[in-house]
C-alpha cells in the first residue's frame, strides 16, 4: 500500500464485477481478489465500496446471491450473473470501450 | 416488481436474519484476507487488524446492505403506520368518529350501490335474453299497435323465432274492502311468461311477495327518496366529521405549522397554547 492506486471513475466498479462474474459465480471477497489480479495489481478494490456495489446490482436484478460453500469450507455467499445481467454487461463494456477510445483521442491530439 | 415487494416484505419480517447474513459475509471476508496476509508473512493479530481496517466502521455497511434489499424504505414506511397508529390511539373519540364515518359512508354507498346495479345496470334475468327481441308494427316510421289477428299471422308464419308472445299495456281498479287503487300493468298471452323464463319466478314472487316487502320496509326498490336520503344523511356525517379539524386548522398560525414541521404536534395544538399563538400572531401583525 505504499503506492497510491487510482480511483475508479463512478459506475466503473459495477462494470468490473459484472465481467468478473461472467467467468462464474465468486464470493465478494474472491471477486475483489479477482479484480485486483485482472488489473495486475494496478486496481484495489476496497471492502467499503465493494460491497455496497454488490448489494446495489443484486437490487437491480443484475446478479443473484446465493449461500455457498467457500473452497476453505466455510459458508460464503456466492454472487451469480443473471441473464438481465449479461445483457447489462454487453451493453456496458460497449459504453466503456466508445467512452475510452474518445478519451484516448483527445488526450492523443498533438 | 412482484420481486421487488417480495425482498421489501422480507426485509421486515426477517431484520434480524438480513442482518447477521450481512456479518457473516463480512466476516468471510476478513477471515480471508487474514489468512491471505498472513500467508504472505505477516503476524496473525497484524493481519486480522489490518483484515478488520478495511471495512472501516461494519455499521456503514449493514446500514447500506440493509437499505440496498429493500429494509429502509419498508421501515420508513413501518415507522409512518406506527405513528399514524400512536396518534389514533392517543385520541380514541376521534378515531371512533372517524371509524364509524367511514363504515358508515361504506355501508351507504354499498347498500346503495348493490341496490343500483340490481335495478339499473344489471340485465333482467329472462333465459336467453340474448334472443329476445320486441316486434313492432311500423307505419310511416312510428311504431304502433298490433292487432290479435296479426300477431297470431305473425306467429303462424314467422320460422326466425322459436316463439312470441304478445303484450298490451293496461291499468286497472283493485278494490279491497271499499278502498280503490289504480294499478298498471299489462294484459299478456298465456306463453310470455314461459317465454322469457319466469314461470317460477312469478309462483315464488307470489308466493314471498308479502315476507319480502316487510324485509324492504315497505319501500319499493324503485323508490327515489330511499337513496337521495341515505345520501344526504352520509354528507352530513361528513360535514361535521370534518368541521372540528377544519376549524382547529384554521386557527393555527402558519408560521406554528411551519416551524411544528419537524415534531409534528403543532397541527393538533392543545387548547391554551393554540390561543396563546393566534394572539401572538395577531399582536404581531
Amino acid at each position: 500500500m505504499s503506492k497510491k492506486k487510482p480511483d475508479l471513475p463512478q459506475g466503473t466498479l459495477d462494470l468490473l464485477v459484472l465481467k468478473t462474474l461472467s467467468l462464474g459465480p465468486m464470493h465478494g471477497y474472491g471477486i475483489g481478489q479477482r479484480i485486483q489480479q485482472l488489473a495486475e495489481g494496478m486496481l484495489l478494490v476496497e471492502e467499503g465500496t465493494l460491497y455496497p456495489a454488490l448489494y446495489r446490482i443484486e437490487q437491480r436484478g443484475w446478479i443473484e446471491a446465493e449461500w455457498g460453500v467457500s473452497e476453505n469450507g466455510r459458508r460464503a455467499r456466492f454472487y451469480k450473473l443473471t441473464r438481465g445481467g449479461r445483457k447489462q454487461l454487453q451493453e456496458e463494456k460497449q459504453h466503456w470501450e466508445h467512452l475510452s477510445l474518445a478519451v484516448a483521442k483527445i488526450l492523443g491530439a498533438v | 416488481m412482484l420481486k421487488r415487494i417480495l425482498t421489501r416484505a422480507r426485509a421486515v419480517w426477517r431484520k434480524e436474519q438480513i442482518h447477521a447474513e450481512i456479518a457473516e459475509e463480512r466476516e468471510f471476508h476478513m477471515a480471508m484476507r487474514a489468512a491471505d496476509l498472513m500467508r504472505s508473512g505477516m503476524a496473525a493479530s497484524a493481519a486480522n487488524q489490518a483484515a478488520r481496517r478495511g471495512f472501516g466502521s461494519g455499521v456503514r455497511m449493514q446500514e447500506q446492505g440493509f437499505d440496498v434489499r429493500g429494509g429502509g424504505l419498508m421501515e420508513d414506511i413501518t415507522g409512518d403506520i406506527r405513528l399514524a397508529l400512536r396518534i389514533l390511539r392517543k385520541t380514541p373519540v376521534k378515531t371512533a368518529a372517524l371509524a364509524a364515518t367511514v363504515a358508515l359512508g361504506i355501508g351507504i354507498n354499498t347498500a346503495v350501490f348493490s341496490v343500483m346495479k340490481a335495478v339499473v345496470l344489471d340485465p333482467l334475468p329472462f333465459t336467453n335474453a340474448k334472443d329476445l327481441m320486441v316486434i313492432h308494427q311500423v307505419s310511416k316510421g312510428a311504431s304502433e299497435g298490433v292487432s290479435y289477428s296479426n300477431f297470431e299471422d305473425w306467429r303462424a308464419t314467422s320460422r326466425s323465432f322459436e316463439a312470441m308472445a304478445v303484450y298490451a299495456a293496461d291499468s286497472s281498479t283493485l278494490t279491497e274492502s271499499g278502498l280503490g287503487r289504480r294499478v298498471s300493468g299489462a294484459v299478456v298471452s298465456a306463453n310470455l311468461f314461459h317465454l322469457v323464463g319466469l314461470t317460477a319466478g312469478l309462483l315464488l314472487m307470489a308466493s314471498s311477495a308479502r315476507f319480502l316487502s316487510g324485509w324492504l320496509y315497505q319501500t319499493s326498490p324503485l323508490d327515489a327518496p330511499s337513496p337521495a336520503c341515505a345520501s344526504a344523511v352520509l354528507m352530513a356525517v361528513a360535514v361535521v366529521a370534518c368541521w372540528a379539524p377544519a376549524r382547529r386548522a384554521t386557527r393555527v398560525s402558519p408560521m406554528t405549522s411551519l416551524r411544528g414541521e419537524s415534531h409534528r404536534s403543532a397541527l393538533f395544538p392543545r387548547e391554551g397554547r393554540g390561543k396563546a399563538t393566534t394572539r401572538r400572531c395577531r399582536d404581531g401583525l
